[in-house]
Parts: C-alpha cells; sequence; structure tokens
C-alpha cells in the first residue's frame, strides 16, 4: 500500500497512545478531585477531546470496531460535560476501563491489522452494557451506517415525461456569497456528475441599483442535467448551499404533475416558467400543455377542495438512505494488512536516553581507536585485523547512534511563518515567507541551538533588510517582499540561508559606523567582502532607527559568536538594491568527528578530518620558500601558512623536518605548520570547560587512545588568524 | 488585487477592467460601475481582458451596471472577455443575455442582441 | 494552472496526515495548521481556496477561528468545511450563526471528504 497512507498509519498509533495517556490523566485528576464536586471544565474536556479525536481519526482509517465502542464513551463523556450526567466513581473506574478497551482495539485493529476476536467483542459488549446502564434510555445507535440505497423506484408510464434529464429549480439565499458558497462552485461540481444540458439564469431577484448589496447573492437557475447518478448524490450537489436556498429536482420521468406544482411554487411567472422547462428540454410543448390543461381541469372539478400539497410534491426533503459508497469505502482500508507486523513500530524515547547513548557510544569509539592504535604498536597481524573488523562495526554503531538523533529542520523553520506574520504586521510590512530544504536533517543538539541566531536573522531582514512598501515600489519591486529560508547538505556541513530581496547592505553607511566606532582606521577603505565582514563586529548597528525588533543592543556579533559555539560559520553576501543572503554553514553534528592528530612541541592536537585537504612534507626548497615568505606557492596557488608553534606561543625548537597540513574551510585555505603527521583519529568531542571559553583557536577537547588529552583545533578560526596574518606580509595582501 | 483604468476608444469612453472581479472587490466595483453616475451615463464599454479572477459577485455588478445604462438610455457593452469571465457567462448560460460578443462574430452577436 | 490551496485545521496529526494525502492526490496543495490559533497565522496573505476545519481544538477551537477569519480582509470569504460529530449539535448552532454551512461529520472517509470538497472547489 501507499507509503504516505502508512506513515499515516503510524501517526496514528502514536497520536492514538498519546491520547489515551492524556484520557488516563485526565480521567484520574478527574476521580483525585472526588465525587460530587463539580467536574473540572477543562480536565473533563480534555477527556472528551481524546475520545473525539481518537474516534475522528479512526474512521478515516477505516477502524469501525475503534468507532462504534469510542462512539458511546464520547457520549458518556459528553453528557457529563454538559452536566447532564454526574460523574461518580464507579462512572470513573468503567471509563478507565473503556480507555483499556480501546487500547485494546487500537493494537488489535489498527497496529495488527486483525479483527477483534470473540473475546474482545465480548468485553465490547459488556463494557458497552455497563454504560448504556448508566447513561439509560436507547441503545447506542451504530456509529457506522449499514443501510443500502434502495433503488430508484420507477416511477409510472403514460403521465410522464419523456425526457431522459433531471431538472433542477434553485433560488439562492441572499447569503450564501457571504460565507463563501459562490453557486458558480455548485454549478461546477453538478458539471462532474454528467453533463448539463441547459442553464437558464434567472435575474428576476436583481434589485433597484440603490438596494443592490454588492455581497448579496440574487441568482436563481433552472438546470436541467443528463446524469446517471442517484438522486442522493444529486441532492448532494446543493449540500451546502440548501440551507439557505430553495432547491427543487425532478427526476427524469417525473410525473407531469410534478412540473406543475414545481412551476406553481416558484416565484416568476408561470407562462415564462413553462417555457424555461420546455426551452431546457425537461418538457416537450405538448406535455407542458397536457400537464397545464389537466391541472386546470383538476381544478375546476373541484374548486373548493385543495389537493393535498404533499400528493403532488416532489420528495426532495426527504431523506434518502445512507450512500451505498460509505460501506463499501471500508474495504479500503488505509493498509495493506501484511505490512502491518512489528518492524516500522514508532517508539519515542526520551532525548537524555538518547544523549548516554551517544556518549557511550563516543567513549566506544575512543576505546575502539586506543585498541587500534595498541593492535598496530604490537604488530600483531592477527590483533590489527581483529581490531579493523571492530572498528568497522564502531563505526557503524556510531553512524546509527547519531542518525537516530537526528531530525529534519522543517519544524524549525515552520516557527518562522508565525514569527514572519506577526512582526511584518507590527512593521505595516506585506512580507512573504518561503521556505525550502525542509527535510534537511541535522543532529537535534545544533537544531535546537539554532533556532536563536536563526530568529534574530530573520527579524533584521525583516526590520532592516525588506524596505517599506513605498520604497520598494519606487524602486520598482514588487510591493510585497520575500524572505527566504533555506537548507541543504553539502559536503558533511549543512547550509542554511536566510536571504531578502530588500536594499541590501549600505557599505557607506557600514565603513561610516565602523570608522565611528574605531573598526577601521580612517585612511582604509578595506575591500567589499571585509566591509560587509564588519557587521559581524561587537557593538556594531547601522539602523537609523532603534525599532523594538533588532534594536535591543543584540548585534550581529551575538549572532556570529553563537553559530561559532556550533563549531559553525556565517557569511554575508547583499547587492545593494536586490538583497542580502546570511549564509550558515553548521557541522552535522556536535559529538563525534573524524580527526587527524598533529603534533606540535610535545603536545598532540586533533584537526577535524573534514577540514583537511592534503599532508606536505616540508623540506628542501620548500620549506626555505616558507620560511623566508611565510606564505607558499602551492602549484601555482598562494597558500598563507600559519605557524602553529608560533601562533600558540610554544617556547622549544621547531625539528628539522616540518609538515604542513592544508586545511580548508569556506572557500578559504591555510597551511598549518606543524612537527609531526600522527594519523587519523576518531574523536568524541568533549567541550571545553567554562574556563577556556575564552581560548582561541580551539573547538573542543578530546581523550586520546592512552589517556592523555589533546584539543581540538578550531579551523575556521585559525583560518581568519592566517589570512589576517598573509595580508601583512609584503606582495600578498589581495 | 482589482484594477481599473479609464480610456478612450472610437466609441467614447471605455473602462478597463483587471484582477480579481470578486466579492473581495465587488463593493469596490460597484462603486465604480455604479454609483459614480458620470460613469454609467458616459461610459458605453468595459474591456475584461485583463480579469484573471471573476465570479458570481462580479457577475452581478455587470449585471446591474448593464441594467443602470440602459436606464439611462444606453447600452453598456462588454468586450475582450477574458477566459475567466468566458467560463462563468457560459455557466451561467448568458452568453445570450449579454449579447456582447463573446465567441461568436460581432456581426451575428450584434442581430441576436437586436432580436431579444 | 497552479493548485488549489486548502488549509485543514486539526489538532489529530494523523487526521492531517490521512486528509492532506487524500487531498495532495486529488490534485489540491495542502497547508497545515494543529489548531486555530495555529491556522490564524498560516493565513499570512496566500490564497486559500478552502480551509477544512475541526470545531473542537485547543488553544482556539472551530468556530473561534472561523469568527476570526471572517474579520480578516483577504479571507472574509473564503469557503470552510467545519468537522463536527453527532453529538456536536450545539455547536453546530454555534457556528451556523459564525457563518459555517458546510459541514461533514466524523468520522468521515476520505472519499467523503474529497466530494466535500469538490462541491466548494473543484481541483
Amino acid at each position: 500500500m501507499n507509503l504516505d497512507l502508512e506513515l499515516a498509519r503510524q501517526t496514528f498509533l502514536t497520536e492514538s497512545r498519546d491520547l489515551l495517556v492524556a484520557f488516563e490523566d485526565g480521567l484520574l485528576a478527574l476521580e483525585a478531585a472526588g465525587d460530587g464536586v463539580p467536574v473540572d471544565a477543562e480536565q473533563i474536556n480534555a477527556v472528551f477531546r481524546a475520545a473525539h479525536t481518537i474516534k475522528g481519526s479512526a474512521g478515516l482509517f477505516g477502524y469501525d470496531a475503534i468507532v462504534a465502542f469510542t462512539h458511546v464513551v464520547e457520549n458518556a463523556l459528553d453528557r457529563v460535560r454538559a452536566g447532564t450526567l454526574a460523574w461518580t466513581r464507579p462512572l470513573g473506574g468503567l471509563l478507565l476501563d473503556c480507555r483499556d478497551h480501546i487500547d485494546a482495539l487500537v493494537a488489535c485493529t489498527a497496529e495488527r491489522g486483525e479483527t477483534p476476536d470473540a473475546a474482545m467483542r465480548s468485553r465490547d459488549a459488556e463494557l458497552l452494557a455497563a454504560l448504556q446502564q448508566i447513561l439509560g434510555g436507547q441503545p447506542a445507535a451504530a456509529a457506522v451506517p449499514a443501510g443500502v440505497a434502495a433503488a430508484e423506484v420507477e416511477r409510472c408510464a403514460g403521465d410522464c415525461a419523456s425526457a431522459d434529464t433531471w431538472h433542477i429549480s434553485i433560488r439562492f439565499g441572499t447569503n450564501v456569497l457571504q460565507n463563501g458558497m459562490d453557486p458558480l462552485t455548485v454549478l461546477r461540481y453538478l458539471g462532474t456528475l454528467g453533463r448539463i444540458v441547459h442553464v437558464t439564469t434567472l435575474l428576476d431577484a436583481l434589485p433597484e441599483p440603490a438596494a443592490f448589496d454588492a455581497e448579496h447573492c440574487y441568482l436563481g437557475c433552472e438546470i436541467d442535467l443528463a446524469s446517471s447518478e442517484d438522486r442522493e448524490t444529486i441532492a448532494g450537489a446543493f449540500e451546502f448551499v440548501r440551507a439557505d436556498s430553495v432547491v427543487h429536482i425532478l427526476p427524469p420521468h417525473s410525473r407531469l404533475a410534478e412540473y406543475v406544482e414545481l412551476i406553481r411554487s416558484l416565484p416568476e411567472d408561470d407562462a415564462r416558467l413553462g417555457e424555461i422547462l420546455v426551452a431546457g428540454g425537461a418538457l416537450t410543448a405538448e406535455e407542458l400543455d397536457v400537464a397545464l390543461g389537466r391541472q386546470a381541469a383538476a381544478d375546476l372539478q373541484a374548486p373548493g377542495a385543495h389537493r393535498p400539497l404533499g400528493e403532488l410534491l416532489v420528495d426532495q426533503g426527504l431523506v434518502a438512505p445512507a450512500v451505498v459508497e460509505t460501506a463499501l469505502d471500508k474495504q479500503q482500508r488505509a493498509r495493506d494488512p501484511r505490512s502491518s507486523g512489528g518492524e516500522q513500530r514508532q517508539l519515542r524515547i526520551r532525548a537524555d536516553k538518547l544523549d548516554e547513548l551517544i556518549n557511550r557510544v563516543g567513549e566506544l569509539v575512543i576505546a575502539s581507536a586506543a585498541t587500534a592504535l595498541l593492535a598496530r604498536r604490537n604488530k600483531d597481524p592477527e590483533l590489527h585485523e581483529a581490531t579493523a573488523a571492530l572498528g568497522a562495526l564502531v563505526e557503524a554503531i556510531r553512524d546509527s547512534a547519531l542518525n537516530l538523533r537526528t531530525v529534519p529542520i522543517g519544524e524549525t523553520f515552520a516557527r518562522f511563518r508565525r514569527v514572519v506574520h506577526d512582526l511584518s504586521r507590527e512593521l505595516g510590512k506585506d512580507i512573504e515567507l518561503e521556505l525550502s530544504g525542509e527535510d534537511t536533517e541535522l543532529d537535534k543538539s545544533v537544531v535546537e541551538r539554532i533556532a536563536d541566531p536563526l530568529t534574530h536573522l530573520v527579524r533584521n531582514s525583516l526590520d532592516h533588510g525588506i524596505e517599506p512598501a513605498e520604497v520598494r515600489i519606487a524602486h520598482g519591486k514588487p510591493a510585497r517582499g520575500t524572505l527566504r529560508l533555506d537548507a541543504r547538505h553539502d559536503s558533511g556541513s549543512i547550509v542554511i540561508e536566510v536571504s531578502d530581496d530588500g536594499g541590501g547592505l549600505n557599505r557607506e553607511r557600514i565603513l561610516e559606523r565602523a570608522r565611528e566606532r574605531g573598526l577601521v582606521r580612517a585612511g582604509e577603505t578595506p575591500g567589499d567582502a571585509e566591509t560587509l565582514k564588519l557587521i559581524f563586529e561587537p557593538g556594531f548597528s547601522t539602523a537609523p532607527a532603534v525599532t523594538s525588533l533588532s534594536g535591543r543592543g543584540v548585534g550581529m556579533d551575538v549572532v556570529r559568536r553563537a553559530i561559532e559555539a556550533l563549531r559553525g560559520s556565517i557569511e554575508l553576501e547583499s547587492e545593494p538594491g536586490h538583497g542580502t543572503t546570511v549564509r550558515i554553514r553548521l557541522p552535522l553534528t556536535l559529538a563525534i568527528i573524524d580527526g587527524f592528530l598533529v603534533g606540535v612541541d610535545g603536545a598532540t592536537y586533533v584537526v577535524p578530518l573534514d577540514n583537511v585537504v592534503e599532508c606536505v612534507e616540508l623540506a628542501g626548497a620548500t620549506a626555505r620558500e616558507a620560511e623566508r615568505n611565510g606564505y607558499l606557492n602551492l602549484r601555482g596557488r598562494v597558500l598563507p601558512l600559519l605557524r602553529l608553534r608560533a601562533h600558540f606561543g610554544l617556547a622549544g625548537e621547531p625539528p628539522r623536518r616540518e609538515n604542513l597540513v592544508v586545511v580548508s574551510y569556506a572557500g578559504l585555505q591555510v597551511g598549518l605548520v606543524v612537527d609531526r603527521l600522527l594519523g587519523e583519529f576518531q574523536t568524541v568531542i568533549k567541550p571545553l570547560g567554562r574556563l577556556f571559553t575564552q581560548v582561541r583557536g580551539f573547538s573542543g577537547a578530546t581523550i586520546l587512545g592512552s589517556g592523555a588529552v589533546a584539543l581540538i583545533l578550531d579551523v575556521p578560526g585559525l583560518i581568519a588568524a592566517g589570512q589576517q596574518a598573509a595580508r601583512s606580509v609584503p606582495g600578498l595582501a589581495a | 488585487m482589482f484594477a481599473l483604468d479609464r480610456d478612450h476608444d472610437a466609441d467614447g469612453p471605455l473602462l478597463r477592467l483587471g484582477g480579481e472581479l470578486t466579492i473581495y472587490h465587488a463593493g469596490e466595483l460597484r462603486r465604480a460601475l455604479l454609483d459614480d453616475s458620470a460613469a454609467h451615463a458616459t461610459v458605453r464599454t468595459l474591456d475584461l481582458s485583463g480579469v484573471e479572477e471573476f465570479d458570481s459577485a462580479g457577475l452581478q455588478v455587470l449585471l446591474m451596471a448593464r441594467r443602470a445604462a440602459e436606464r439611462a438610455g444606453g447600452r453598456l457593452c462588454l468586450r475582450n472577455h477574458s477566459e475567466a469571465v468566458r467560463e462563468v457567462i457560459d455557466r451561467y448560460g448568458l452568453a445570450a443575455h449579454f449579447g456582447d460578443p463573446v465567441l461568436i462574430p460581432a456581426a451575428r452577436a450584434d442581430a441576436r442582441g437586436e432580436t431579444r | 494552472m497552479a493548485n488549489k490551496n486548502i488549509l485543514v485545521i486539526d489538532d489529530s496529526a494523523s487526521l492531517r496526515q490521512v486528509v492532506g494525502i487524500a487531498l495532495k492526490s486529488a490534485g489540491y496543495d495542502v497547508v497545515e495548521a494543529v489548531d486555530g490559533k495555529d491556522a490564524l497565522g498560516k493565513l499570512d496573505g496566500r490564497k486559500f481556496h478552502l480551509a477544512i476545519c475541526d470545531v473542537n481544538m485547543p488553544n482556539l477551537d472551530g468556530i473561534g477561528f472561523l469568527k476570526a477569519m471572517r474579520e480578516l480582509p483577504n479571507y472574509r470569504f473564503t469557503p470552510v468545511i467545519m468537522l463536527t460529530t453527532e453529538a456536536g449539535e450545539d455547536k453546530k448552532l454555534a457556528g451556523q450563526a459564525a457563518g459555517a454551512r458546510a459541514w461533514v461529520v466524523k468520522p468521515f472517509q476520505p472519499q467523503q471528504m474529497l466530494a466535500a470538497v469538490a462541491k466548494l472547489a473543484l481541483p
């Protein structure tokens, strides 16, 4: 069966379990309050709603056993809610039993795809009987219609119209348009039930111009429809306008007398209506004459005694038997019973349990890596093979475990609909939010921590980015602004973009402000990218007016820090007049990385493997070039160098042969000069203590197999430092 | 959105209606076509080529505008019916009532208009 | 032409899912909301050809939503199908007073919902 429906069935299972918990909690709270105490309205309403929702959803899936039983429970709860049934302890107890039975019915029909067995059915009957005793009165009506529509009775011969069409006469109610029911939709729907042979629209009800209300409906139609549908279906077309409108339906070959009655009952002129019936093919001219003549004759014969209306009246007002379709549809179950085994069951787990598991897996990864190191050192081929196999398994477990904790970013994105809605109203701007990439998955811990920075970026775009409508129109842009949120995976990271089609950043104002704040010296004019980056500096804000939204002293620097704390980076593109895009790049998970170990001055550091491009031995001419210039010509490209020994202020002499690790991040590269290359190693990131939050250049720490602590290098930070250093090298400034 | 542009052609002043001629804008449309007496006394033609959405409320205002023009001794022609307008007029079987060239060649439509 | 857009408002996720599947397979676009309050947030200017709204919901119920929606200039005349139960006659009166005319009684089958929807907005 359909995969989506299977997913929906899983949702139903989870949802009904949750609702049954709510049901139980509510009942227990009511019980605790005791007998005779007025029932807490919110409490009983919650219980009622739980039953109501289970019934409604179960019906959608065709779980009739659940529907039928829950229906009675819902009735009882409704009466308690309405105050016509007193809340008592025995009733509470019975309802708790009912809850357990609904639970069993859900497990049986929805989860296992079985029909209730004899024992379950007798339990069903027992509980219903007990409920009935409390409810009193009539036994509950079955909630599922079981009737089968009777066939249209063949009407008659001789006195009947010869036309094979339905004739429908409708005068739409004044309110239908205001209630959202346009007569056109009725006509369109009718067109799907057969062929509309003829429509005459009556405009007689249109008033004088002064009395005309443009939102009122004054239309009426005489319709001739060729259709093989039954009366129920055709009458159904008028289901939603019937309350306000006058509808007459004459089936094909109705008695001539019925047409007469119709003509008489309508407000318009009889002769004209007769013409309309003939024009539409409902009656032939002869039939009309016969009908009118006979009616006149009947009136003459018994002028005083009016024939009862009902004798002639169309029975269009009678409720016809229930649709057969309903009974048949039950067969089309929402799923294939064979697929209802337990393999796709959903299990909900507390987040902290999952975190604990991930933590343990982290330790396992480290232990496994340590074992592999030992095996290598001992040069025992069998042990080496065994640890390799173990390592592969551990890696698989690591991936599965991390996968458990990934969630799509869609939910976070969806929250912004409201934010955008409220803020645009507050700002008096018309702004549309477009979302894409909602299915992109990332670690739950990242999702949780990205919401705030994202909110700030969204607010910024709405407040400062998108211009007021008048400004937009003056610039030839659509009055309605657009804010776009997008997410996607990109080589080991997730990229989230917040973009607007606003005015873009004003470079001059940024520079002006930066000079004011002393961020840029008077004579200097940084490049374009550098200028834009200035807005991420602490205390920077270019908004001319401090609004309640973004002017609370929270600047882009806070956003940048939050993103960097997630081992991410942030960049910005802005085109004057066309808008701004902020791009956030984040690691997929915060917990575990593949690391590359390097040694500097006796200590070991970890470089995230995702960032490592290549390793180069610094020897001979290359080493001298590096020493002399502070940068390296690597295959025709200039590579700025960063000597970790000097950067971290480590004492001691470098070894004769140093090594170079080329790292890259967000399109920029730097060569890190280290003492030794120690190889790959899986690493669990332990957050640096509070004490170290101010330390630049490290993003975390890990414990090595030997038990020693190694610091994890913060590659984005180092690249920034490397680029900075390169600018101070003469001849390398961009 | 609902748009209304005043224009002129050989037959005199004309109004171009565009966008949504629906219940959401029926009030505005009514004011433009009915309440503005100068408009229905002089405007001879409504150009409907720009109408993107049309519903029963829009139709009713056009019917009323025609009636007002007739009362004032004139005739209001609808022309260049957009697809949306045609669909509605056809559903209601009102093409003959309007008598304007909808799908039929202009000469014949005029003849039909006269006979009614 | 773009698909017609339908707003489905119900606190039951599985109901939204099944109704959503049925509507999408019939050629509509669907936006979901979990209650009346959430639904009001989705009325952000985009066009909805129809709203399907449960009566009994937490936060803001269906009738409250309908009333609030009828105040919004862009949604004053949006057709609404209300979902109700046989037990909810009193609510039905309140709903009718608020202008609700289309009712579908829970529980319903997807086909029944599609038929009701077609009466107000063909795909």
